[in-house]
């Protein structure tokens, strides 16, 4: 059996809207190995929920396709997929919309036990739930607790729980800490990281804030309006960063560090806009300090240097 | 494979954790509910008539209210046993209007569960699928609230027949537009929310969806919305009564009751005043319960 | 130095149908004038009621002020009359809430809103004047002027973020209120409006709160810096005070743990273990003791006082209490 637990191969998510076609996910590819963490970044609007999505076939790809393990999940039928979706699992970004208010704790986590039909007895399935909870740090009296009592962070475990309890060996995390504060989104992480270490579960990491994806990532891509910029080893890209965005980004992140505090900022002008019908060429041009005419032309993902890639003209050319 | 079994059933005792229970949402909304003075005063007077009314057989013979006793014909009210007087056939008005509430109310609640379960499947299906099954429900309970509901309820009482039945089926096609467009309008609300994503990304089906996860999130908005029907329905029954469809003489109903003594009401004025005082307050009352309900239900009104 | 705002021992409470909520617990503040405070905290620290409180907005009925005062500018603002009150709010001080379009109308211009405030607290400013107002405040704010008929559904997020400032600015007012102001936005327009927000600072000599729950902000953008916890302020000095990391309350300490950070190991990061103080709660002690690795018998039963560990510099921990107390 091959390594690789999921690969996304060209793949592409369009919106058919009112004001035209939104390009969310335009041709990317990527590969993601068992235990990993990819850390996909970027800011609304680039497509890094969509691309999530798409991947557990929330959405069906417009090209492109999702392969499981070397099979493509579209292609599945109705009952080997069922098999599939147990093994990939999601945690959302807003820990109270993504809980149904009117399921307690325990309900909330029993369900998906329920529906997949994965532990035929009642015991066994209420065993599990414990079992689960307990893995994510929920008191056994929280079983009949309902969602509007718990704080976020909580909620957050209970969202973290009801995706665990099917053993999944994928999960994708859509901004799972952002909503949360900080002295919560630590204990979120580590659980999450504790997790990976102790049962080999693969993610991938959705946020726009790069200090924690470099702190769970074994490997990053920057997103910019449906496209793939920059994808590298974490080490390497943050050691290396070459395209205009990244530096962009990273130099947007207010630090801490009192000694950075007087460094020179260059700041990104301008905004992010929808990717509705864009021009061939590069989508961040209109905001790019260093873009030339070569940006209007389409450009290719470059390795800059083993495994790092890159998608500009002028920062690929030497 | 015991051990387990027995595991899960230990702790479902010793804490008591693993019994489900909604004991304290409903506290809360009963908290809230009670402050509000008006709707208090509507439940307990809409609690009183429906026992009242619904008790009847128990201490009031059926005949009273449709016999005639021609001898009696326009006691003043209050005079010897006849509390609301008599009409002009000499029948008790209060065994009338009791009975006759029987009818009224229970008509309306008749109602308003048909057209409560019409419109949750209309609008469920139209809010959940969206798209072309949206668009053709929606389009066809526009249809049915372009024309005005009490004239459509006596079009359809006129194409059914007369008789009690027709005329609940008929008020309920009336009723069913506008609480199919609150279920649809709540429905599409939260169709997108990431918990429904959730349960789709293990696998939950549709109907699963639409009754778990969507029905009991939208019951609070939909349960006002039904309350406040509930007042108009009566009042829709009793004009068709007064206009003399759908429940036919000698049986009581509030509306009809104003209707027989329409010749008399100039020199009677009680026998129109009683039964339309009935009717006031059983509207008042439930106008008020919805009221009170909506602000209770609604999380956003918490302090 | 002028003193600009003066909270003493503020306490606050909601009184709500399921509970006593204490926002606030003996809260203390003040403000020089054309400083800029950053106020950190997580939910429930209390922040978003101390800016109301100073804006003498708290819900009505449900808020209960059990104690203390604020003064602005020496005035008490509890006790300020109908005419004060609307005097304070907007030409004296402004806000600038999380959301922009909570303080947008969206069936108004952009320009007609900021009109709108101008002619609120400038009566006698002719038409013509207000006009030109409005389109040298919108450039000052990076929107071009030509954009003052569009309503606010046709700009973006961070456009729209410009217009509340726009809006809250034209007034020029002593005091500028910012409740979280950037954390609706990406980074590289939050970078933009934080460098706007202090530019626009800097040349009308406003003073500023800003209210955040990111370090990160405060150290970039702040000269001074209080961090709240449970309703009170637990340390309060300089950035570079704070910053320095030498001497800090326990729980700004693990604040720094626990975020991570861009440079320095990448390794686990270290939680403050428990949860957020439910605020039902009013701990007799220390409201962080119940999280905190060096709490004692004394720290749960007695609140700490204010101890000076440079000058400037307080924290409220028993740790400190050996420094020179002022």
């Amino acid at each position: 059996m091959s390594g690789t637990l999921i690969e996304a191969v060209n793949l592409k998510k369009y919106f058919h809207t009112n004001a035209g076609v939104v390009h969310a996910v335009d041709d990317v590819s990527f590969t993601i190995n068992p235990g990993e963490t990819l850390g996909v970044v970027g800011e609304s609007g680039c497509g890094k929920s969509t691309l999530g999505r798409a991947l557990i076939r929330l959405y069906d790809p417009t090209e492109g396709k999702v392969l499981y393990r070397g099979e493509d999940i579209a292609a599945m039928g109705k009952e080997e997929f069922r098999k599939v979706q147990k093994r990939m699992q999601m945690i959302f970004q807003d820990p109270y919309s993504s809980i149904n208010p009117h399921f307690s704790v325990g309900e909330t986590i029993l369900d998906p036990l329920k529906v997949s039909k994965t532990i035929a007895d009642k015991g066994e399935r209420l065993a599990k739930v414990a079992e689960t909870m307990e893995l994510c740090g929920l008191p056994e009296r929280y079983f009949n607790t309902y969602p509007h009592e718990l704080d976020g962070g909580r909620r957050q475990r209970v969202g973290l729980a009801r995706a665990l309890v099917l053993n999944p060996e994928f999960i994708v995390c859509d901004e799972p800490v952002s909503a949360l504060d900080v002295s919560i989104q630590a204990q979120i992480l580590n659980l999450l990281m504790d997790l990976q270490e102790q049962r080999g579960i693969a993610y991938m990491f959705i946020t726009h804030d790069l200090c924690v994806v470099r702190h769970i990532s074994h490997d990053i891509m920057v997103m910019y309006m449906g496209q793939v910029v920059e994808y590298a080893p974490r080490d390497e890209l943050f050691q290396h960063h070459v395209h205009p965005y990244t530096v962009g980004l990273l130099n947007a992140i207010p630090t801490v560090d009192l000694a950075k505090r007087s460094r020179e900022r260059h700041l990104l002008t301008g905004e992010v806009s929808n990717p509705i019908d864009p021009a061939p060429g590069c989508r961040f041009a209109s905001r790019c300090p260093y873009a030339s005419e070569k940006c209007m032309q389409p450009q290719k993902l470059a390795e800059v240097a083993p495994n790092h890639f890159v998608a500009c003209h002028e920062c690929t050319k030497q | 494979m015991n051990t387990q079994n027995v595991a899960a059933a230990s702790s479902t005792k010793a804490g008591q954790p693993f019994r489900p229970s909604k004991k304290g949402r409903f506290k809360l909304i009963w908290k809230r509910y009670r402050r509000n003075k008006l709707a208090m005063l509507g439940m307990v007077v809409l609690l009183a008539l429906l026992a009242a009314v619904f008790s009847a057989p128990l201490y009031l013979d059926y005949q009273e209210a449709i016999t005639q006793h021609i001898v009696d014909a326009f006691a003043k009210p209050g005079s010897d046993g006849h509390i609301f007087g008599t009409d002009q056939l000499g029948r008790d008005l209060l065994a009338r209007i009791i009975y006759g509430g029987r009818i009224t109310l229970g008509a309306g609640l008749a109602t308003v569960a048909l057209s409560f379960v019409g419109g949750v499947a209309l609008g469920g299906i139209a809010g959940y699928f969206g798209g072309k099954v949206d668009n053709i429900v929606m389009r066809l309970c526009d249809m049915l609230m372009a024309i005005p509901g009490t004239m459509l309820a006596m079009a359809l009482v006129a194409a059914l027949g007369a008789g009690l039945d027709k005329l609940l089926i008929s008020l309920a096609i009336v009723q069913i537009p506008s609480s199919a467009r609150t279920v649809r309008a709540a429905i599409m609300n939260l169709r997108n929310s990431e918990f429904i994503e959730a349960a789709r990304c293990y696998g939950t089906g549709s109907g699963r969806i639409i009754a778990k996860h969507l029905l009991p999130n939208i019951l609070g908005p939909l349960i006002v919305t039904t309350f406040m029907h509930l007042g108009s329905i009566i009042l829709c029954i009793a004009a068709m009564g007064f206009l003399g469809i759908g429940v036919q003489a000698p049986t009581p109903e509030w509306g009809s009751i104003i209707s027989e003594n329409q010749s008399n009401i100039r020199y009677y004025p009680y026998l129109g005043l009683i039964p339309g005082l009935f009717i006031m307050i059983s509207v008042l009352s439930l106008n008020f319960i919805g009221d009170g309900l909506r602000d209770a239900l609604d999380p956003k009104m918490k302090n | 130095m002028e003193k600009i705002l003066e909270i003493k021992n503020l306490k606050v409470q909601y009184n709500t149908d399921e509970a006593v909520v204490y926002a606030l617990n003996d809260f203390s503040l003040d403000l020089n004038k054309g400083q800029i405070l950053g106020v950190v905290g997580e939910t429930g620290a209390g922040k978003t009621t101390m800016a109301l409180s100073i804006m003498n907005l708290l819900p009505e009925r449900v808020a209960e002020i059990t104690g203390g005062s604020i003064r602005y500018r020496g005035e008490k603002v509890f006790e300020m009359s109908k005419k004060q009150l609307r005097e304070l709010r907007g030409a004296e001080v402004s806000m600038i809430f999380q959301d922009p379009m909570t303080s947008l109308n969206p069936v108004m211009t952009v320009g007609d809103q900021i009109d709108e405030v101008l002619k609120l607290h400038n009566p006698d400013m002719s038409k013509q004047r207000r006009d030109e107002k409005v389109a040298e405040i919108l450039t000052l704010v990076g929107i071009p002027p030509e954009r003052s008929i569009q309503f606010p559904h046709q700009f973006s997020g961070g456009m729209k973020q410009r217009v509340v400032i726009a809006m809250a600015l034209v007034a020029e007012p002593n005091l500028l209120l910012a409740d979280e102001p950037t954390t609706a936005l990406d980074v590289t327009i939050q970078a933009q409006i934080l460098t706007l927000m202090k530019n626009l600072q800097e040349k009308f000599g406003t003073s500023m709160i800003l209210i955040t729950h990111d370090l990160g902000i405060v150290a970039e953008f702040c000269e001074d810096v209080a961090v709240v916890y449970g309703g009170e302020v637990i340390e309060r000095g300089t950035v570079e005070q704070v910053f320095a990391r030498t001497a800090n309350h326990p729980y700004t300490d693990s604040l720094f743990k626990c975020i991570p950070d861009l440079t320095g190991s990448v390794s686990r990061l270290t939680p403050i273990p428990g949860f957020v103080l439910d605020s039902r709660t009013a701990p007799p002690g220390c409201p962080f003791a119940d999280r905190c690795g060096s709490c004692t018998e004394r720290c749960r039963a007695e609140k700490p006082l204010v101890h000076y560990v440079e000058d400037g510099h307080y924290i409220k921990c028993h740790l400190y209490e050996n420094e020179v107390s002022k």
